[in-house]
């Protein structure tokens, strides 16, 4: 018998020249309207001139092991599938926010024209379709990785093998799947300080 | 975390989920508790001074907790689905075991109401009893749905729900001294004098509770911080948030010194302990410290940048 | 060793996605256990399959194979070609947002004559045989001097229809905006080895130099380029130096980044190449076999040239010099990556010559890993071709006799001081009322009627420069048109890439193909035969006709099913030259270039100081525009999803300048350039500053692709409400949601301030020779 699937996505930082593919894949694959996103750049400029660099990382729900978002959904509209991702049923799902305000990474959002709750469900669509998630399959430089990691022979498995990576805060004990390798600490860290104004755009603006 | 040399180039941070409905909710459900507890005390004791109040109370509870679960219920993005909650229950999810209490408790505070308004004393006492667990928590559960969405440092503290309690209790036994002192002011006029005078010295032995509960509030609070000062960084930027940062005017401000401080030497200081129009006035200022704090907590707990 | 797993396992993942992505692409969807890697897309709801046409991207010149998929006739999401060997299954953001462009809610889709004064924005919509009688009218009216019509384009190499059009009209004024890129190392490169282009082969280097481009961020062949320059610094290991003026992503991810003082990186290339001649590092052989000067002929040009001067002029220490220099040429293959920035100068010829000399004397020309020649197909010009008219002033500028491409800039300073009189002015994909140097002067010129009596506007959008038209005819976008792509392949083999609608034309669009068939029939009957195809696809098959590989593997009908070709037999042919030498005068690389020296120009790489850098006051700075990978030029701006990202163009600035100019970070600042001869007054536009350590003390930067005043809503950040269009198929919720007007603004257009100024030999704009003063606005 074959080992369970579990999903899990792999981001070579030495790879990803944050070209913002990703964004738009998902904008498209998902239908994510203007105001929010599924995934996106964090990107951190560090030193002082000419010592000086730029850090960034792609953001993405991590599917978790551990998913808080789902523990704490009260329709089990969110809930985890066999394959470990983390899914939102959008018919279920009340609105709510709870499991909004209970991930740790800010990656959910409410769909501000449907009015329920979204993140990113390693496209869930695809991946029983056959075809990996929509961000990996743009990536010019193919930074995104996605497989199966208990398949010790998918690359996902091997590149975990391999070489270090990190998650996104750790210490939160929800066993991210999107696993980072040669992320900045600083990129990786909740920097504390207004969102500036930038060389590469914009956000969507903290609102109250 | 604090990076002087740090610049965000670009980023992305999506809309706070939680909005003041959520605090609203939070603040009624406390103050329905509050009343709940004081009015099952004075049925407890069963003297009659206490009747009046005990009488108001029983049917303040019900009522504010008949308009919290509107304010929860606006807050869905997909209101018309709310019943999902019971058919698609999550034992994990202290919403869906809030769900049930939110049903149980007004029912039964229906019941024990018309047990005390028709003077049904030991139904009532049975009833009262019964009720405070389902009245603790039901706020109580409020507290744990902040404590256990970990993800927010100002919330995920194991004093969270306690403090939420006690503060229930501040605000509920505010709101019964306002409503007695009022019905004492202009609608207790026939009452003989002695019964009047025994009524109000009741009303400002309430107030001197509610400043003692405000001091435990006050301890939790501290020892709340205190911690959070000291476990990890975003934990201690929580802290600092509402020390110093942009929700310290309100915390230190309006929850502490105007909500917490004030209305205690009004209700202790020695010129003001007698007069009601302090106990009143305090009652005012708790209510609204109890408020701001929920802001404070539903609003301020979700500013810290996650990413 | 943890490299050596992934470059094997991306060898075999690459092979594997081969065999699995061109089955899967033709074949039902393979019920594998390994994911496939591209090329199909399923509902999201059902999970059924999409239906899917493959084509070509055009939201910028890399020309990436990408696939359309439909649900019920509506384009729902566009995804990379597999089988299209630049790209490889992946895309960039702007061309997945390729989709936006074709459902603009401003999208032109019915033709429109002026009303009233030019420019006021007053049009009434007309019928498609009223345009074309209204244009036919004017076209007839100059048929006497048929050299009045002129035609503007993006890329006149590519624009093949149009040059038919025009010359079959009798006019030889096809022009392009090369000029404004790359003319430059166009010439450049023409004047060395005799072919206009190059390719770094990135993928296999071991060493990489970068001058003044930023190919992880914007490129020529961007994508294609991108993924194999990532391969050769991960997987090969290769060592990256990048030389500019600011941070980039791609010095971000550079070994060494060093910033140089602006307009000197020639300075820099040819001390290092002084330094490799003098530590005898260089190839001696192939310096003696193929170029036309002996080593020591170069070597004592080069002595002029020492680190110790360099350092003085450029900012980088001598001592990186050397170090750099004999690390590049210890080090084989290695190569240099330069563009816009590096050619856009005022030296930028000489810029190029200095560069590719480094490449040169180390013997990496057209090695494996080094400074390749462009391998791009010829597509055959159809039969009967029209002949081409005699040159005019606007083909061939008298003052600029070197340069093989047409400057658009002299041909309107030409126009504007009446030297070359115009009847009919034709602009197709092409809006240099927002993309030109100097857009204050194109614009009076084409207000002016007594200049431009009369100007059609082909294309879908509403931009700058069909504001100042007469008539517009509504041009399907590219993903609703036909044509057969080549490009420089960065795999070193040719291929072709056919471009087919991926939808039908909306509304009542029209391809530009079906514009000039419809034009010619009616203006004259000796146009008429030039345009006697049956349809766009028989053009396009006439085309191909000259590949005989791709005719035989089944020509259209194998790219209409593919989407591109490439002979799979083919290798990249290092070292192609070894068969018949370089095509220059001498056959060799000319080092020395007989035609620079003919023309009195320098005939040796040789360093020119910038005139405009001398002596720059401490309050004058140097303004560099620099693209993004998020929007193209002028053509992106009414993609919403891009500019939700990118639709801002703060000035990025230095803390120690910032400081001095009393300028904190988010203040308002204006930037101001002085008059230039000829001009009444000087020229500003207004920002924000950002404040970063990421650039040079000396520059400001700002990006550009932003600040439209034209193109419609969503270019100018505003919120569409669903109830204002009136074009179902163009409906779209989010476009209620569009923010960033509000929450930031949409930025400037710096070509405002850019002067117009060209390189004496290459003819191409000096983008980055701009002084300019910054203060608080
Ligand atoms: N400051 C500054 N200015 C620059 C540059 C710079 O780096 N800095 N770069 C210069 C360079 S390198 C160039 S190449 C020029 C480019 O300048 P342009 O050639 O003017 O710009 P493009 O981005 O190619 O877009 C031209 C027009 O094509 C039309 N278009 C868009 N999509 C489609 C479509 O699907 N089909 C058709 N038929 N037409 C479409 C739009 O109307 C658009 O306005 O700009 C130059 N200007
Ligand atoms: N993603 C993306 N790709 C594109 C395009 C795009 O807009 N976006 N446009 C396409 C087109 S038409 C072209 S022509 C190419 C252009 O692509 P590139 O050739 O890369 O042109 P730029 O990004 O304009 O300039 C490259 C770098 O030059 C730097 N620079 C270095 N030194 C100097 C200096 O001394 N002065 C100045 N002023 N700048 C300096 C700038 O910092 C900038 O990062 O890319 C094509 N591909
Ligand atoms: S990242 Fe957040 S939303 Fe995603 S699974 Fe983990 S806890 Fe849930
Ligand atoms: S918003 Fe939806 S998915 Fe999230 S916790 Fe509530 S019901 Fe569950
Ligand atoms: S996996 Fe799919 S849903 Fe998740 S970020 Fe990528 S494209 Fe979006
Ligand atoms: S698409 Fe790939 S390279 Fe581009 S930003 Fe995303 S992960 Fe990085
Ligand atoms: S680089 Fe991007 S915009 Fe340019 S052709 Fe390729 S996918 Fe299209
Ligand atoms: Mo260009």
């Amino acid at each position: 018998m074959a080992k369970k699937k579990r999903y899990a996505m792999v981001i070579d930082i030495r790879r990803c020249i944050a070209c913002h593919a990703c964004t738009v894949a998902c904008k498209a694959e998902m239908a994510v309207p203007l105001e929010v996103n599924t995934t996106w750049l964090k990107i951190v400029e560090k030193g002082t001139y000419p010592d000086v660099r730029r850090f960034w990382i792609p953001r993405l729900c991590n599917n978790c092991t551990d998913a808080i978002c789902a523990r704490n959904c009260p329709t089990q509209a969110t809930y985890k599938r066999d394959d470990g991702i983390v899914v939102v049923d959008q018919h279920r799902c009340i609105g709510c926010k709870y499991c909004i305000a209970s991930c740790p990474y800010d990656v959910r959002y409410i769909n501000p024209l449907k009015n329920i709750v979204q993140k990113c469900y390693f496209c869930s669509h695809r991946v029983d379709a056959g075809l990996v998630p929509a961000c990996v399959e743009s990536c010019p430089t193919r930074a995104m990785v996605f497989g199966d990691k208990n398949d010790s022979k998918s690359e996902v498995a091997q590149l975990l093998a391999a070489n270090a990576t990190v998650v996104l805060k750790k210490e939160m004990q929800t066993d991210p799947q999107v696993f980072y390798i040669n992320a900045d600490e600083t990129a990786m860290s909740n920097v504390e300080e207004d969102i500036n104004y930038y060389t590469e755009g914009a956000l969507a603006k903290l609102r109250i | 975390m604090e990076h002087a040399d740090v610049n965000v180039v670009y980023s992305v941070q999506h809309q706070l989920p939680l909005v003041m409905y959520i605090g609203q909710y939070f603040f009624f459900t406390g103050l329905s508790a509050g009343s709940f507890v004081i009015s099952v005390i004075a049925t407890l004791l069963g003297r009659k001074e206490f009747k009046p109040i005990g009488k108001i109370t029983a049917l303040l509870a019900p009522c504010l907790l008949i308009i919290a679960p509107l304010n929860l219920i606006l807050d869905l993005e997909q209101p018309l689905r709310f019943w999902h909650l019971f058919l698609f229950y999550n034992w994990t999810s202290p919403i869906t075991y809030g769900s049930f209490l939110l049903t149980a408790y007004p029912i039964m505070g229906v019941i024990y109401a018309v047990m005390v308004y028709t003077n049904r004393q030991n139904a009532a006492k049975i009833l009262g009893i019964l009720g405070i667990p389902l009245a603790i928590s039901v706020h109580g559960y409020t507290g744990f749905i902040l404590a256990l969405a970990k993800a927010r440092a100002l919330w995920n503290t194991a004093a969270m729900p306690t403090i939420f309690l006690v503060s229930a209790m501040v605000s509920g036994i505010g709101l019964v001294v306002i409503i007695a002192a009022v019905r004492w002011k202009w609608f207790d006029k026939k009452a003989n004098a002695e019964t009047r005078e025994q009524d109000k010295r009741l009303i400002l032995q309430l107030a001197q509770f509610m400043a003692y509960v405000i001091m435990l509030d006050l301890f939790l609070i501290l020892s709340d911080i205190l911690v959070l000062l000291t476990a990890h960084s975003d934990a201690f930027e929580a802290g600092m948030l509402i020390l110093t940062g942009n929700f310290a005017p309100l915390f230190v401000g309006v929850e502490i010194i105007m909500g917490s401080i004030l209305p205690m030497i009004l209700v202790l200081g020695p010129k003001s302990r007698k007069s009601l129009t302090a106990a009143v006035v305090a009652s005012i200022l708790v209510n609204i410290g109890v408020y701001a704090m929920r802001f404070v907590m539903v609003i301020g707990g979700q500013t810290i940048p996650l990413s | 060793m943890l490299n050596i797993t992934r470059r094997d396992f991306l060898k075999l993942g690459a092979a594997s996605a081969a065999v699995l992505t061109i089955e899967s692409q033709f074949g039902p969807i393979a019920k594998a256990v390994e994911l496939i890697e591209g090329g199909r897309s399923v509902n999201r709801t059902s999970g059924l399959p999409r239906s899917f046409l493959p084509s070509t991207c055009m939201q910028c010149p890399a020309g990436c194979g990408n696939i359309g998929y439909v649900e019920e006739s509506r384009l729902v999401k566009i995804g990379g070609n597999t089988v299209h060997i630049s790209n490889q299954g992946t895309l960039c953001a702007r061309g997945q947002a390729g989709i936006n462009a074709l459902y603009d809610p401003d999208r032109l889709l019915t033709p429109m004559r002026r009303v009233g004064q030019r420019g006021k924005n007053n049009w009434e919509s007309i019928t498609w045989d009223q345009a074309y009688a209204d244009v036919t009218q004017h076209m007839t009216a100059i048929k006497a001097n048929p050299g009045s019509f002129v035609y503007l384009t993006e890329n006149v190499a590519r624009d093949n229809l149009g040059r038919r059009f025009t010359y079959s009209f009798g006019s030889p004024n096809a022009l392009g905006a090369a000029a404004v890129y790359d003319a430059n190392k166009l010439v450049a490169t023409e004047l060395t080895w005799g072919a206009a282009g190059d390719m770094p082969d990135v993928s296999h280097s071991k060493y990489i130099l970068v001058f003044g481009a930023n190919p992880l961020e914007s490129n020529p062949q961007f994508v294609g380029l991108a993924r194999r320059m990532i391969d050769g610094v991960q997987l090969n290991q290769a060592k990256l130096v990048v030389f500019d003026v600011r941070l980039t992503n791609t010095s971000t991810r550079a070994n060494e980044a060093h910033y140089v003082n602006p307009g000197t990186y020639a300075l820099v290339a040819l001390s290092m190449a002084n330094v490799i001649m003098q530590e005898g590092l260089h190839d001696a052989a192939f310096i003696e076999q193929w170029t036309n000067v002996s080593a020591a002929q170069l070597a004592q040009h080069l002595a002029q040239y020492t680190p110790e001067r360099a350092e003085a002029e450029t900012g980088v220490s001598a001592l990186v010099i050397r170090r750099v220099a004999t690390e590049f040429a210890a080090t084989h293959p290695a190569t240099t990556i330069s563009d816009a920035m590096l050619s856009g100068m005022p030296n930028g010829v000489q810029n190029e010559r200095a560069v590719m000399l480094l490449n040169i004397i180390t013997g990496n020309i057209d090695v494996k890993g080094g400074l390749c020649m462009p391998r791009q197909y010829n597509l055959a010009e159809p039969n009967p071709a029209p002949p081409i008219p005699a040159a005019s002033v606007l083909t061939n500028p008298p003052d600029l006799p070197l340069a093989s491409q047409q400057s658009i800039q002299s041909a309107i300073q030409l126009i504007k001081n009446r030297k070359f009189n115009v009847g009919v002015l034709m602009t197709h994909g092409y809006n240099p009322a927002y993309s030109n140097p100097d857009t204050g002067t194109v614009e009076d010129v084409l207000k002016d009627e007594t200049l431009i009596p009369y100007h059609i506007a082909v294309t879908p959008f509403m931009n700058e420069t069909a504001m100042l038209a007469d008539i517009i005819l509504p041009e399907t976008t590219y993903l609703e048109d036909w044509s057969a792509e080549v490009r420089s392949s960065p795999e070193l083999v040719p291929y072709v890439s056919l471009r087919q609608p991926v939808v039908p034309p909306l509304d009542s669009a029209v391809s530009f193909f079906d514009i000039a068939t419809q034009l010619a029939s009616r203006i004259q009957a000796g146009m008429a035969q030039y345009f006697a195809f049956n349809s766009a696809s028989d053009y396009v098959t006439a085309q191909i006709s000259s590949i005989p590989g791709l005719v035989k593997a089944g020509g259209l009908d194998y790219l209409k099913q593919h989407g591109a070709w490439y002979d799979p037999k083919t290798r990249p042919n290092y070292g192609a030259y070894t068969a018949g030498g370089f095509s220059t005068p001498s056959g060799k690389i000319e080092v020395a270039s007989s035609r620079l020296a003919a023309a009195n120009f320098a005939a040796l790489p040789t360093y020119e100081p910038v005139q405009d850098f001398k002596d720059l006051k401490e309050s004058e700075l140097v303004l560099s525009i620099y693209d993004t990978a998020l929007q193209t030029d002028a053509k992106t701006a009414n993609c919403m999803w891009l500019d939700e990202i990118l639709h801002d163009n703060p000035v990025m600035i230095n803390p120690v300048t910032a400081a001095r100019l009393g300028i904190k970070d988010g203040d308002p600042v204006k930037v101001l350039r002085a008059a230039k001869a000829g001009e009444a007054k000087e020229r500003s536009v207004e920002s924000t500053a950002f404040v970063t350590e990421g650039i040079h003390p000396q520059v400001i930067a700002m990006a550009s692709g932003v600040g439209h005043t034209a193109f419609g809503s969503v270019a100018q950040g505003e919120k569409v409400k669903m109830s204002e269009i009136d074009n179902v198929e163009l409906k779209d919720p989010n476009l209620e949601l569009i923010w960033w007007k509000e929450k930031g603004g949409t930025g400037v257009n710096t070509k405002q301030i850019v002067p117009a100024a060209a390189d004496p030999i290459g003819g191409g704009q000096a983008w980055g020779s701009m002084v300019v003063t910054v203060a608080k606005a």
